[in-house]
């Protein structure tokens, strides 16, 4: 289906969801709380079965198709699961969990996943710490 | 023999100083050529060391034949890849389980000294030389099958170049 | 020498009748394509579960990324799968080029679809070695290195790389072809239609290959693409799925060739599928070698790249699946998030879904057949 099309069956199901054009594709915000039925809706009604999640945290993971976003708070961020949907999704978030430290309710397995167990923090939070870590120059 | 010292038995008879070094060639030439490499790949360096191993290149013809996959069985370790924290202890374990005599060849950027990641990572190791000590660095990102027979070639004369006789730093 | 920390402590099933024990595969491990640990818990030889553990050569890439400038990266990119480095430079020289509104020459295209589809000659003969041997079969990796040094060999020539190329460049390419490639080009495209045939009756038409693959590790296609799984893994599921086909990109509109699919997704059809697109890659060199043009082999682009702020996504049909780039730029020299989509961190992800309740014996040959490279997972 065409990005029209897409944005018109989004805002025919939801009405008060706000559909904006990013790059080629629509983009649709969220709730926290809506974000399960909104999953639910796109998988079994207009078949986006290739679908990664979105989560904004001043971090996305997206799909050329479609983007769904969530603004989470930066402390105590906190977003259901969507792995009961997308299987994918089920890595995805053990990986965006200990990345942003955000806490995916209901997750079946949220065990670190690449991290080692020792490193302390949120390593792609933008104020992470760590002894290696230092700006390096933008010389060409 | 543990190490032969001078005032031992074998060096004091007539003729004793040719008897080890006759027994050195022979111990070292049957060392270095028959290195078992353990399968040590991390990343992309394994790649180049697989085809150091396959038709092109054929470490095989200078005794590398037999990789092992237990380190049990192993006398050198190429360490090719890059060496993370979470890594540390399975190479630090797997060293530990080579019997003696044992050698490591750091090949490639990472495992020399941590390779592009080295300024700015938060899980890289710089260098496995940080774990393990290490007998050979052969340089490159990834080195060239070429540099890899090289560096293997360096082990080898680095191999035939020990002594049964006690130095003064231990055996 | 550094502290060494305690080994990771997660958390392991424990048995649950007394005939049951856990195994540990890896993380060294001949036949875990890199370094990954899978802890099996087994009644007798029947599978009960499996737990992947990733994360051993996790290099914290993309907080790298934030620190480097958009032309630094493309190194770095080269290294995560390092078998497939062309299509991984694709991706993000494409992403890169969407943001800034570039339009790169035909003939750039032209030469990056020679590279990438060469790029998936060359990793498809790598999967066929390692699962060769891994499979206890030693000629076919001697066969498919000896083809792959000539691939290897000719893109060398271009880039100055045998395996992490480094050869894209956002707007082009640094230096046109070499002019001794096309003729190199023709003189192989001539006489490895013949070679897939032989590594097709070698290796995957060979009785005992057959006997070890047919049937095994069969995964059900909904849960496939439930998964995530991409490339000839999902293909082989009946899906006929191929971002060059799906979202096409660059010159692959232009160029005609089919989607090898499938029918049952098991493990021999994951191989099968890997051999045909072989062959379909060479249907599209030859096509490439034909048509191509005249003209610049770069586009002139600014001496800081700074792209204005806003995101892509770009995706590449890379030889273990979708490569994807998602790129957030806040106007400056770096980029402010780079977020990789890697296939092999979704495909392996089914494992457990797949083996579970199969043998162990079969661990191997379904792990091979899942392509997996562990940096990419890893990142």
């Amino acid at each position: 289906m065409t990005a029209e099309q897409l944005t018109d069956a989004l805002r025919a199901r939801f009405p008060d969801l706000s559909v904006r054009p990013v790059d080629t594709a629509p983009s649709a915000t969220v709730e926290p709380a809506t974000l399960h039925g909104h999953m639910r809706f796109l998988r079994d009604e207009l078949a986006f079965d290739m679908l990664e999640a979105v989560y904004r945290l001043f971090c996305s993971e997206a799909r050329a198709s479609l983007m769904v976003r969530v603004v989470l708070p930066r402390r105590a961020a906190r977003v259901p699961t969507v792995s009961d949907i997308f299987r994918t999704a089920e890595w995805h978030e053990r990986e965006a969990a200990e990345m942003f430290g955000i806490e995916f309710e209901g997750h079946p397995d949220p065990r670190r996943l690449l991290l080692p167990d020792d490193l302390e923090g949120h390593p792609l939070l933008k104020d992470f710490t760590h002894p290696n870590l230092r700006r390096l120059p933008e010389t060409a | 023999m543990n190490g032969v010292d001078a005032g031992s038995r074998m060096l004091r008879m007539p003729g004793g100083s040719v008897l080890v070094d006759s027994l050195e060639w022979a111990i070292n030439a049957a060392r270095s050529n028959s290195l078992w490499t353990l399968t040590f790949g991390l990343a992309c360096c394994a790649i180049e060391m697989m085809a150091a191993g396959a038709s092109t290149y054929d470490w095989a013809r200078f005794g590398f034949e037999v990789p092992s996959a237990s380190p049990r069985r192993a006398d050198m370790m190429i360490v090719a890849g890059t060496v993370v924290r979470k890594m540390v202890p399975v190479i630090r374990t797997l060293y530990e389980q080579m019997p003696d005599p044992k050698y490591v060849v750091a090949m490639g950027g990472c495992a020399i000294a941590g390779g592009p990641y080295v300024y700015d990572s938060y899980t890289i190791v710089r260098g496995v030389d940080e774990i393990v000590p290490v007998d050979v660095y052969i340089p490159g990102c990834p080195p060239r099958p070429e540099a890899l027979l090289h560096g293997l070639m360096t082990l080898q004369e680095k191999i035939r170049s020990q002594t049964l006789r006690k130095t003064g730093a231990g055996a | 020498m550094a502290d060494i920390p305690a080994p990771p402590t997660a958390p392991t099933p424990a048995p649950a009748a007394s005939d049951e024990f856990i195994l540990n595969v890896g993380p060294q491990h001949p036949a875990t394509h890199g370094v990954l640990k899978v802890v099996v818990t087994m009644d007798g030889e029947v599978v009960k579960d499996i737990v992947p553990h990733i994360g051993y050569v996790h290099r914290g890439l993309e907080k790298l990324f934030e620190n480097r400038t958009w032309e630094q990266i493309i190194p770095f990119t080269d290294r995560t799968d390092y078998l497939s480095a062309i299509a991984n430079n694709f991706a993000y020289v494409m992403a890169v080029e969407r943001l800034l509104g570039l339009q790169v020459p035909r003939k750039v295209e032209y030469i990056r679809v020679i590279m990438a589809e060469l790029n998936r000659i060359a990793s498809h003969l790598l999967w066929l070695a390692a699962y060769g041997l891994d499979m206890g079969a030693f000629t076919p990796f001697l066969y498919a290195f000896r083809d792959r040094e000539e691939i290897g060999s000719m893109i060398e020539s271009a880039s100055g790389g045998r395996l992490t190329t480094n050869y894209f460049r956002i707007g082009g390419f640094v230096h046109d072809l070499p002019p001794d490639f096309f003729p190199r080009l023709r003189a192989f495209v001539g006489h490895f239609g013949r070679k897939v045939d032989e590594y097709d009756t070698l290796l995957i038409e060979n009785a005992i290959f057959v006997a070890r693959t047919r049937g095994v590790g069969a995964i059900d296609r909904d849960l496939a693409m439930s998964c995530g799984m991409s490339g000839p893994c999902l293909r082989a599921c009946n899906a006929p799925r191929d971002v060059r086909k799906d979202t096409p990109y660059s010159l692959y509109p232009r160029l005609e060739f089919d989607i090898p699919v499938g029918r049952h997704g098991d493990t021999w059809d994951r191989s099968k599928v890997r051999i045909e697109e072989m062959r379909q890659s060479l249907r599209i060199l030859r096509q490439a070698m034909d048509g191509y043009p005249e003209g610049d082999f770069k586009v002139r682009v600014p001496r800081n790249i700074e792209p204005p702020a806003g995101e892509v996504y770009v995706a590449v049909e890379g030889p273990r699946g979708e490569v994807g780039f998602f790129l957030v730029s806040d106007g400056s020299r770096k980029p402010y998030r780079v977020k990789m989509r890697t296939p092999s961190f979704s495909n392996f992800s089914a494992l457990p879904d797949i083996l579970r309740g199969g043998k162990i014996a079969d661990l191997v040959a379904v792990m091979g057949s899942l392509d997996l490279v562990v940096p990419e997972m890893d990142r």
